[in-house]
C-alpha cells in the first residue's frame, strides 16, 4: 500500500503554520511543524518527510542557509515561500537547492499544486525531480523564470505570454505531438472552437522568432490534422 | 553688452587677456620709445660727426684735389657735392640751430654753416619702392623735393656705379656691394619701407667752395625690432595660454557642480564629486556629496518604510487566503478574493516601484523587435489595437525584465486610458533611441502630465480606479528608465489623447 506524502512545515508565524496545518490535513497530508531551524532538524530526525515547506525569512539561522544545508545532506524536495518578492531572492534558493518556490501571498490552491507537482516529480525518480529553469534546444535557451528566449549569441528575444507558454509546452515534450486544444489550454486557458486558428497564428510567429522556415528542418513541424511538436533535442537545465 | 561671454570662464579669460595686452602695449610703446630716442641721439650726433668730417677734409684739401675728394666721400647716408650756390633760403628752426652747433663743435676751425632745410619723407609703398630705382639716378640729387626711398635708392644706385669699391664699407650695407644690383635692391627694402629725415645743409669752406651735403637719418624707432616683437608675443601666448589653462581649472568644478546639481534629481546613485582643487571647491565639493547622501538616506529610509509595510501586509494577506479557504464557494468568497487580488498587486506594485532603481538584474543585449512585438500581443490580448510603425537598432543593452516592465507600463497605460487605440513607433537618434506610444484618449490637463509620475497619483480618481490602475504604473516606467540612463515624458497630442516618449542609450 502506497504510503500518504508527509509535509513539514517551517515558519515562524504561528497563525500561519496552524492555517497551512489544516488546509493539507483537510486535504489528506500527515503534517508537522516547526518554527525555525532547531525543530525543523528534529522534526526531520524523528519523522519521515516527504517535502519542507520552507519559509526564506526566519529569525535567527535564516531560510537560505538552512536550504543549503538540507539539500546536501538529504534529498528530500524543498519548496521556498519567499516574502521579499525580489527575483534574487527566487534565483537564489533555487541555486541554494530548493526545487520550487512561491512568493507570499501566494493562493492556497496554488501552493496545493506546486506541492503535488514536486511529490510526483520525485515518485518518478531523482532525473527530473527539480523543475527545470532553463530549456535548451538548437542553440536557443529558453529561460522559464525570465519567460524569453535567449539565441546563440547571448541576445535576449521576448516573447508574448502565449507564445511563452506554448514554447514552453513544445520544449517540455520534445518530439511529441501536441495538439491544437492541448496548446490553447496552456495558452490561454480556453477550447478551441471548430474554426479557432489562434494557436496556428501563434506557431508560425514563434517560428518566426526562432528563424524557422517550416520546412523539413523546421523545429516546429506540423502534424497534419493533429498539432504540432518540436522537432529537436531539449536539454534541461535546473 | 550681448557681444560679452556669458560664462565665468570667458568673462574671467577676457579680463586677463585684455589685462595683459594692454600691459604689454604698454611696455612695447615704452621700450620703443626710449630705443627710437637713444637711437635718434646717437645718429644725430653720428651725423653731425660725419659731416664735420667730410668739411675738415674738404676744408684742408687742396682745391685741386676737391672735386676727387667730393666723388669719394659722396657715400650713403651723406651725399656731398661740391657744385651747387649758397642758398638764400634756409632753416632756421630750434632742430636746425642744434645740428649747426653739434657740427661746429666737431670742427677743428669754425665755418659758415647753414641749414637749408629738415624734411621728413614717408616711406612708398613696397611695390613702388623698387622700379624706380632703376631710372631715377639722375633726377634724385638734384630734386630735394623727391621721395626719400627713391631718393635713397637713386644715390645708392648712383655710389654702385661710380663710387669705387673702396668706399663701399662705409655704405649701410656692405654686402651689397659684392652682388649685384638686384641684391643691393631686395637688401635695402627694409630700409626703405621707414620714414626718413632728411638734412640739407651747406658749408662754405675757408676759400669760399661752397659744399653742398644732404645727409639721410632713418628714424630707428620705427624699425620694429623682430627678437623684441617675438619675444613679447611669445611672452603673450604663454601667459594668455596658462591664464586660460588656470582660469578654465578654476571655473571647471562650478560647470562640474551646477551639472550633478542637475543630474542629481535623475540619478542620486550618480558618483560623488570629486573633493579636490582650491580650498572653496573642496569645500563646496564635500557640502554637495553630503547632501546627496543626506538626500539619499532619507529616501532610503521612507522606502525601506514602504518596503516593510508592504512586506507586513503580505503574511495577513496570506492567512486570510488560507481562511477563505473554509469558507464555502460563493458570491462573498469570490469577492474577497477579488479585494485580496487587488491588494496584492498593490504591494506588488509598489515593491516593484522600489526597487525599479535598484540594478540586481544583469543588463543583456536584447532584440527590441521582438520586445515591442511581445508586448504589443500581450496587450493586444487585453483589448487593444496596436499598430507599430518604425524599424530601430535591433538591439539594445538593457535589464530585459525591466525593460520589459517599462514598456508594458507605459503601452497598459496608453490601452487603459487611450481608448485601445494605441501607436508605437521606434526611432534611433545620436546613439538614443526613442520609443513612441500614442493614444487617443482625452488627454490630461497640462498642468498634470509632471505630476503623473509621482507614484500613487491618478488624474481622475474615479476614473482610474473604475479602469484599476494602482497610480504606480507610470512611476514604476520612469524609475527603470531613469536607472537605465534615459527618461520617460508625457506631452498631449495636437489631436487629442497622450504621447508618451521613451529614451534610453543604446549602451546601456
Amino acid at each position: 500500500m502506497h504510503m500518504e506524502k508527509t509535509i513539514l512545515i517551517v515558519d515562524d508565524d504561528a497563525e500561519l503554520r496552524q492555517l497551512l496545518h489544516e488546509y493539507f490535513s483537510e486535504r489528506g497530508y500527515p503534517v508537522f511543524l516547526a518554527d525555525g531551524g532547531g525543530q525543523m532538524w528534529e522534526q526531520l530526525r524523528d519523522n519521515d518527510i516527504d517535502l519542507v515547506i520552507l519559509d526564506l525569512m526566519l529569525p535567527g539561522e535564516d531560510g537560505l542557509s538552512l536550504c543549503r544545508q538540507l539539500s546536501t545532506q538529504s534529498s528530500i524536495p524543498i519548496l521556498m515561500l519567499t516574502a521579499r518578492g525580489d527575483e534574487m531572492d527566487r534565483i537564489v534558493g533555487l541555486e541554494m537547492g530548493a526545487d520550487d518556490y512561491l512568493h507570499k501571498p501566494f493562493i492556497p490552491r496554488e501552493l496545493l499544486a506546486r506541492v503535488k507537482n514536486i511529490l510526483r516529480r520525485t515518485g518518478e525518480g531523482r532525473e527530473e525531480q527539480r523543475a527545470a529553469r532553463a530549456l535548451h534546444f538548437s542553440g536557443w535557451t529558453l529561460d522559464i523564470d525570465a519567460r524569453h528566449l535567449v539565441d546563440s549569441a547571448g541576445v535576449i528575444v521576448s516573447l508574448p505570454a502565449g507564445e511563452f507558454r506554448i514554447l514552453k509546452t513544445l520544449a517540455e515534450n520534445p518530439n511529441r505531438v501536441l495538439s491544437r486544444d492541448q496548446l490553447l489550454d496552456v495558452s490561454s486557458g480556453r477550447e478551441a472552437g471548430p474554426f479557432d486558428r489562434t494557436i496556428d497564428v501563434m506557431i508560425s510567429r514563434l517560428r518566426r522568432r526562432l528563424r524557422d522556415d517550416g520546412g523539413d528542418a523546421a523545429l516546429i513541424k506540423t502534424v497534419r490534422s493533429e498539432g504540432y511538436l518540436l522537432a529537436t533535442k531539449v536539454e534541461r537545465h535546473a | 553688452m550681448k557681444f560679452l561671454p556669458r560664462t565665468l570662464y570667458g568673462q574671467l579669460l577676457l579680463s586677463l587677456c585684455l589685462g595683459l595686452l594692454a600691459a604689454q602695449a604698454a611696455g612695447i610703446w615704452l621700450t620703443l620709445n626710449d630705443r627710437a630716442r637713444f637711437g635718434e641721439g646717437l645718429l644725430g650726433a653720428f651725423a653731425a660727426q660725419r659731416i664735420a668730417g667730410v668739411i675738415t677734409i674738404l676744408d684742408e684739401a687742396e682745391p685741386a684735389e676737391r672735386a676727387r675728394l667730393a666723388r669719394a666721400l659722396n657715400v650713403p647716408p651723406t651725399h656731398v657735392s661740391l657744385n651747387e650756390k649758397w642758398e638764400q633760403d634756409n632753416d632756421d628752426g630750434e632742430v636746425a640751430h642744434s645740428f649747426i652747433e653739434h657740427v661746429q663743435q666737431q670742427l677743428d676751425k669754425p665755418v659758415t654753416l647753414q641749414v637749408n632745410s629738415i624734411r621728413r619723407a614717408e616711406p612708398r609703398r613696397r611695390d613702388e619702392s623698387l622700379p624706380p630705382s632703376a631710372n631715377a639716378s639722375d633726377s634724385a640729387p638734384a630734386s630735394a623735393a623727391a621721395p626719400a626711398s627713391a631718393a635713397l635708392t637713386a644715390q645708392s644706385a648712383t655710389e654702385a656705379t661710380s663710387a669705387p669699391p673702396s668706399a663701399a664699407p662705409a655704405s649701410a650695407t656692405p654686402s651689397g656691394s659684392a652682388q649685384g644690383n638686384s641684391g643691393r635692391h631686395s637688401s635695402r627694402r627694409f630700409r626703405m619701407t621707414q620714414p626718413v629725415t632728411f638734412v640739407t645743409g651747406q658749408a662754405r669752406l675757408s676759400d669760399g667752395t661752397v659744399v653742398t651735403f644732404r645727409h639721410s637719418l632713418p628714424e630707428p624707432g620705427i624699425d620694429w625690432p623682430i627678437r623684441l616683437l617675438g619675444l613679447l608675443v611669445f611672452l603673450g601666448l604663454s601667459v594668455a595660454l596658462l591664464s586660460a589653462w588656470a582660469v578654465r581649472r578654476l571655473t571647471q568644478p562650478l560647470a562640474s557642480l551646477a551639472e550633478a546639481a542637475t543630474g542629481l534629481a535623475q540619478n542620486l546613485e550618480r558618483p560623488p564629486l570629486p573633493e579636490a582643487g582650491p580650498r572653496e571647491v573642496v569645500q563646496a565639493a564635500r557640502a554637495f556629496n553630503a547632501m546627496q547622501r543626506d538626500f539619499k538616506r532619507t529616501l532610503d529610509t521612507r522606502a525601506q518604510a514602504l518596503a516593510a509595510v508592504s512586506h507586513d501586509l503580505r503574511m495577513p494577506i496570506t492567512r486570510l487566503r488560507l481562511r477563505l479557504e473554509r469558507l464555502d464557494e460563493g458570491e462573498l468568497r469570490t469577492k474577497m478574493d477579488g479585494d485580496l487580488t487587488e491588494m496584492d498587486s498593490m504591494i506588488g506594485n509598489t515593491l516593484e516601484y522600489l526597487r525599479a532603481g535598484s540594478i540586481v538584474e544583469k543588463a543583456c543585449k536584447i532584440d527590441l523587435e521582438a520586445l515591442i512585438e511581445s508586448v504589443t500581443e500581450d496587450v493586444t490580448s487585453l483589448g487593444a489595437t496596436v499598430r507599430h510603425h518604425g524599424n530601430a537598432a535591433s538591439t539594445i543593452t538593457a535589464r530585459p525584465l525591466a525593460l520589459r516592465r517599462c514598456l508594458t507600463n507605459l503601452m497598459d497605460n496608453a490601452r487603459r486610458y487611450g481608448g485601445g487605440n494605441v501607436d508605437v513607433s521606434t526611432i534611433e537618434q545620436d546613439q538614443l533611441l526613442i520609443i513612441t506610444i500614442e493614444d487617443r484618449g482625452p488627454g490630461i490637463p497640462e498642468s498634470e502630465l509632471e505630476r503623473v509620475f509621482e507614484p500613487y497619483v491618478r488624474v481622475e480618481v474615479s476614473r482610474a480606479k473604475h479602469t484599476g490602475g494602482t497610480g504606480l504604473g507610470l512611476a514604476i516606467a520612469r524609475a527603470i528608465a531613469r536607472s537605465h540612463g534615459g527618461d520617460v515624458t508625457l506631452e498631449n497630442r495636437p489631436g487629442g489623447g497622450i504621447k508618451a516618449t521613451l529614451r534610453l542609450p543604446q549602451q546601456a
